[in-house]
């Protein structure tokens, strides 16, 4: 029962990475707090609802198609309002990107509730991944060790592209000091534009991914975008890395919360990122003794 | 032939709130030149070298030619892509990238391709980047992080990077700054050996008069955001007023 609580949580760990690592890259860039990418995730979740219903029921190729496709108009999404809106607000104050962003969750809000209402829907899981595979004398839910495949695969990707490609030295460089890479003639509003696609896509592929695991809702972006942060908080602002541990961290914890103490299991993880931004701002103190 | 001056500063004025920083500067840059530019702290050195490479927030009153072509008002990018680099009385490199990343991340602002998503086309920019490093005297550092190496050694780093974008005009602020002193002369020797092999135009601000002494063709003392003297070593160091509000301080 732990084990596939822990692999429940490793799960809903590597999905809160995929959010978060998108959330925390913009960030890092950009330095805008991305409100409505929870939302973005909760259009990727309703896209890949709509596109699979396009397919055979059931079958696994409409299902990772209907993913794809979802997560891809989800970062032109993105994509558009960055070149749009954020562009004109990056000088602006921290309060004025707030606003934008938050009034991009309340548009989606709204269009999502006129595109599939107010209740709850459903994509069913591919029957390829329905079931358990036995492990050790344990169950594990078939879909919930493929997603979490499926996310280790983007994150190997992730890794591949920041490591060894000039746009990941480009993003490297963009996020220790956005100021320097346009003194060396970069173009910083391509390096934007792009993290922005990329995040979207990630937060889109995300939504998607994770849809036949549980229910989809209209109020999916403010439980996403919350975990999400924290997520963020408790890694580090703008560092990868750590939102994949915080992330994994999380999910497990999630997930073991649920079997012992059902109650307490988001306060817990409120406690632990109080817990970390105490032991950091201490950090801090001391350095500057 | 005679030939237009690389750089043009005409009537540059700056002020911050009721203070002013640059009241009416002119200044004309020769190609070629070494130009180091003196004075008392507040002078207005370092605010003009901002303007010139765009980097003034709220921009500045009066007019930038490079090469003939106005810049004034034009972005940190464009100036930099046009053939101006510089760099910082606090060196600046990317800290968390190691010191072979941060010459590549130089290196792309050069032609296109830096958002390329292949490591072959990273790969291609090894050589270039190794060979930059040995040139500033870094290869041995190559996977440290820039944060590790010592403050010497960053400024090389950042010399070389700006090297690397190809400037045809380069602004160093306080080259050597924060160094001991036989550090500052060798510092500046490489420096200036690499500007001159690749006929780079440059503006030096610097404290130290020696090195100013040494390696300037052409001195311009600031005082009070304005053009106090201009002239060659020999004429400065034969300026009265000069001397009284400047190098005087000294003895």
């Amino acid at each position: 029962m732990v084990a596939v609580q822990i692999v429940n949580g490793l799960m809903e760990g590597m999905m809160l990475f995929l959010i978060a690592s998108g959330l925390t890259l913009i960030f890092g860039i950009t330095r805008i707090v991305n409100f409505a990418h929870g939302s973005l995730y909760m259009l990727g979740a309703f896209l890949t609802y709509q596109l699979v219903s396009h397919f055979a029921p059931g079958s696994l190729g409409g299902f990772a198609a209907s993913v794809l496709l979802a997560a891809l108009a989800v970062a032109a999404l993105g994509t558009l309002f960055e070149i749009l809106v954020l562009r004109r607000i990056y000088g602006a104050d921290d309060l004025m990107q707030l606003i934008i962003t938050v009034a991009l969750v309340l548009v989606l809000r709204d269009v999502v509730q006129m595109a599939w209402g107010r209740n709850d829907v459903v994509v069913q899981m591919p029957d390829a991944l329905a079931g358990a595979l036995r492990i050790g004398g344990s169950y594990f839910p078939v879909f919930q060790l493929a997603i979490f495949g499926a996310g280790l695969a983007v994150l190997a990707v992730m890794v591949a592209v920041i490591r060894y490609t000039r746009a990941g030295i480009l993003l490297r460089a963009a996020t220790d000091d956005r100021g320097m890479v346009a003194l060396l003639g970069i173009n910083q509003a391509r390096i934007f534009t792009a993290v922005f696609a990329v995040g979207s896509f990630l937060a889109g592929l995300a939504g998607g991914l994770a849809s036949p695991f549980g229910n989809i809702n209209y109020l999916l972006d403010t439980t996403v975008i919350v975990t999400a942060f924290i997520v963020v908080v408790i890694g580090g602002l703008g560092n990868l890395y750590g939102a994949l541990a915080a992330a994994l961290a999380v999910g497990v914890l999630k997930g073991l919360g649920v079997l012992y103490y059902p109650r307490l299991s988001m306060v817990l993880i409120f406690l632990i990122m109080a817990g970390v931004l105490v032991v950091r701002s201490l950090g801090r103190q001391t350095v500057g003794k | 032939m005679s030939e237009t001056p690389l750089l043009v500063a005409r009537n540059i004025h700056k002020t911050y709130g009721r203070f002013v920083a640059l009241a009416g500067v002119d200044m004309a840059l020769a190609r070629g030149e070494r130009r180091a530019l003196i004075g008392p702290n507040g002078a207005g050195k370092t605010t003009l070298v901002s303007v010139i490479g765009g980097q003034q927030p709220g921009g500045a009153g009066g007019t930038v030619l490079f090469d003939g072509r106005d810049i004034s008002g034009a972005t940190p990018q464009a100036i930099a892509r046009l053939g101006i680099g510089r760099t910082f009385q606090i060196s600046r490199t990317f800290r968390k990238l190691t010191v072979l990343e941060n010459m590549l991340a130089a290196l792309l602002g050069n032609g296109g391709g830096a958002f390329a998503l292949s490591a072959r086309r990273l790969r291609e920019l090894r050589a270039p980047a190794l060979a930059m490093l040995r040139e500033v005297g870094l290869a041995e550092f190559a996977r440290e992080p820039a944060e590790a190496i010592s403050h010497g050694d960053r400024k090389r780093l950042e010399f070389g990077m700006v090297l690397a974008t190809r400037p045809r005009l380069l602004l160093l602020d306080e080259p050597t700054a924060g160094m001991g002193l036989a550090e500052r002369s060798a510092l500046m020797e490489m420096m200036v050996r690499h500007i001159a092999e690749r006929d780079i135009t440059l503006l030096f601000v610097e404290h130290d008069i020696d090195i100013v002494f040494r390696f300037a063709d052409v001195i311009t003392v600031m005082a009070r955001g304005k053009v106090f003297a201009e002239g060659t070593p020999a004429e400065i160091a034969a300026d009265r007023a000069v001397q009284d509000i400047y190098l005087g301080a000294r003895h």
